[in-house]
C-alpha cells in the first residue's frame, strides 16, 4: 500500500516549546491512523500542519509524494480535509453547509450541487437524507459532527483529518460517529488521520497507532496504548 | 444674525460658571464612590488647553485663508485620529498601517468632493470644522470596527479556521466576519440618522443655530454633514477591512494570531 501522507524530521515550537522535534511518521493510504498522547501535547496541532493550516518550522511534509509547501494551500485543503474538535456549523441549513466547499470548487457561490449526491454523502456520514433541510446550528453537537464529516466528503479529499471528534459527544454518538469514519475508510477508502486522547477509542478505530508525548512521535502497536497512557494527565 | 457677540472676559465668566456643573458630577462620583473624580479634574484641564491651543491655531489660520494650512490641519487632524484609533487595534501586528490610510482616504475622499462640487465652500472656516467631523467620524467608525471584529476572531476562530480548511480563501473566509463587524460599527450612527432632530439636533445644527443661522440651513448641512460622516466611515472602514484581511491571513491562507 502506498504512502499517503509522510511527516520527515519535522520541528514545531509554540511559545517556546517544541511540540514536535524532529519528529517522523508515515500514514498509509487507505488506512486510519490515529495519534494518541497525553492533553497538551501538540496532538491537534500536529494535525494541522498536515494541511497547512499551521507551519512546521523546519523538516518537510509530504502528501502523496509531493511536498505540501509545493502544493498551493488552496488545493491542498481540498485534498487533505480537516474536520475540527467543536463541529462549526455555517449560517442555514444542513444543505448549505454541505455546498460550501463544493460551490467554492465550481466557483459558482450559491448554486446546489446535485441533491443526491448530497444526500449520499448525508447517509455515508450516518445522517438520514431528511437533515438537508434542518437549520445546522439547531442540531445536537453529534448529528453536527457529522454533518461537519459529511460537508468535508463533499469536496472528495483524499485525507481526512480528524481533531478528537467525539470529545464533546455521549457514548451514543460517540458510536455512531466512529462507525461512520470506518464505513467512509471502507466504501469510499478515504484516509483517516484521528487524533484521541481515549485510549479505548484509539484501539477501535486505529489499524495504525502513533504516540506523540515530548515532542516524539513514534508507531506503537495496540497493546502498548493502554499502559503509556496510565497516569499520563500531561506532557513530558 | 445672532445677538450673540464675544466678549473674551464674559466668554471666561460663562466658562466659570458653567464649569460650577463638571464640580457637581465630580462630587457626585466622590459621593457615590464612583472614582473618576481624578480623571474628570485631569480630562478637563486637558479639554481646556486643547481646546485653548486649537482656538489660537484656528485664529491665525482663520486670517490668513491659506489652502496649505487648512490641508496641514486636516493632516495633523489624520495622524492623530490613525493613531488614537490604532490603539483600539492593539494586539493586531500593525494597526497604524491599517487605521491611518483608511481614516486618511475616507475623509480625504469626502472633503475633496464637497469642495470640489462647491456644497462646502474653499474657506477654513468650512473646510477645517467639517473635515475635523469626517476625520473624526472616520475614525470612530474604524475603532468600532476593528474592535468588534477583534473580537469576531476570538469568538468565531473556529468558523474561520472551518472556511480556511474547506479550501477557502483567506478573503472568502473572513468575509462574514468583516461583514457583521461594519454593520455593528454603523449602527450608533444609523440609530443617530433614525432619530435625527426629534431626539436629539446634532453638533452642527446646534452650534450655527447659536450662531444665528437659519433653522432650515442649519439642517441643511446637518444632512449634508451626515451624509458625509456615513460616506467617510463606510469608505475607511471597507478599506480598513481589506487591509485587516492582509495582515489576519498570510499568503500560505493561516490565521496569524492576534494579541
Amino acid at each position: 500500500m502506498g504512502v499517503s501522507l509522510e511527516m520527515i524530521d519535522v520541528t514545531k515550537r509554540i511559545a517556546g516549546r517544541a511540540l514536535l522535534d524532529t519528529a517522523s511518521m508515515r500514514v498509509a493510504a487507505g488506512e486510519i491512523s490515529v495519534i494518541v498522547g497525553p492533553s497538551g501535547c501538540g496532538k491537534s496541532t500536529t494535525l494541522r500542519l498536515f494541511n497547512r493550516l499551521y507551519e512546521a518550522d523546519s523538516g518537510t511534509i509530504l502528501v502523496s509524494g509531493k511536498s505540501i509547501t509545493e502544493i498551493d494551500p488552496i488545493e491542498l485543503r481540498r485534498t487533505v480535509g480537516f474536520i475540527p474538535q467543536i463541529p462549526a456549523m455555517f449560517e442555514g441549513t444542513v444543505g448549505d453547509n454541505l455546498r460550501f466547499g463544493r460551490n467554492l470548487l465550481t466557483g459558482m457561490p450559491g448554486q446546489p450541487s446535485n441533491p443526491d449526491t448530497e444526500k449520499e454523502t448525508l447517509m455515508l456520514a450516518g445522517l438520514s437524507p431528511d437533515f438537508l433541510d434542518r437549520t445546522a446550528s439547531k442540531l445536537s453537537v453529534g448529528e453536527q459532527q457529522r454533518v461537519a464529516i459529511a460537508r468535508a466528503l463533499m469536496l472528495y479529499p483524499e485525507i481526512l483529518l480528524m481533531d478528537e471528534p467525539t470529545s464533546a459527544l455521549d457514548p451514543h454518538s460517540v458510536g455512531k460517529v466512529e462507525r461512520a469514519v470506518s464505513g467512509i475508510n471502507r466504501t469510499v477508502g478515504t484516509t483517516f488521520v484521528v487524533v484521541t486522547h481515549d485510549p479505548d477509542q484509539a484501539m477501535r478505530l486505529g489499524q495504525r497507532i502513533f504516540w506523540l508525548n515530548g515532542g516524539s512521535l513514534r508507531e506503537i502497536d495496540k497493546n502498548e496504548v493502554e499502559d503509556l497512557m496510565k497516569g499520563k494527565n500531561g506532557c513530558e | 444674525m445672532s445677538e450673540f457677540v464675544f466678549d473674551p472676559m464674559d466668554g471666561a465668566l460663562r466658562l466659570a460658571l458653567a464649569s460650577i456643573l463638571l464640580v457637581f458630577a465630580i462630587i457626585l462620583s466622590r459621593y457615590r464612590g464612583i472614582g473618576v473624580e481624578k480623571e474628570l479634574l485631569v480630562g478637563s484641564t486637558r479639554a481646556l488647553l486643547q481646546l485653548a491651543v486649537i482656538g489660537l491655531i484656528l485664529t491665525a489660520i482663520f486670517e490668513n485663508e491659506k489652502i496649505i494650512f487648512m490641508a496641514l490641519m486636516i493632516a495633523g487632524m489624520i495622524v492623530l485620529g490613525g493613531y488614537t484609533s490604532a490603539r483600539r487595534a492593539s494586539g493586531l501586528p500593525s494597526p497604524m498601517k491599517i487605521t491611518l490610510p483608511s481614516i486618511a482616504i475616507g475623509s480625504s475622499i469626502v472633503i475633496l468632493f464637497l469642495t470640489g462640487i462647491q456644497v462646502i465652500p474653499v474657506r477654513a472656516e468650512f473646510v477645517i470644522p467639517i473635515g475635523g467631523m469626517a476625520v473624526g467620524n472616520s475614525m470612530n467608525m474604524c475603532s468600532l470596527f476593528l474592535n468588534n471584529f477583534k473580537r469576531e476572531m476570538q469568538s468565531r476562530h473556529n468558523e474561520i479556521e472551518v472556511r480556511l480548511a474547506l479550501g477557502a480563501s483567506g478573503e472568502i473566509a473572513l468575509a462574514p466576519h468583516l461583514r457583521f463587524s461594519i454593520r455593528s460599527a454603523l449602527i450608533p450612527t444609523l440609530d443617530n440618522l433614525k432619530t435625527l432632530g426629534f431626539v436629539f439636533i446634532p453638533g452642527a445644527m446646534t452650534g450655527m443655530m447659536i450662531g444665528g443661522a437659519d433653522p432650515i440651513w442649519a439642517a441643511e448641512y446637518q444632512l449634508i454633514v451626515f451624509f458625509m460622516i456615513i460616506a467617510s466611515g463606510m469608505i475607511a472602514m471597507v478599506l480598513a477591512s481589506k487591509l485587516v484581511s492582509r495582515q489576519i491571513i498570510n499568503p500560505a491562507q493561516q490565521i496569524v494570531e492576534i494579541g
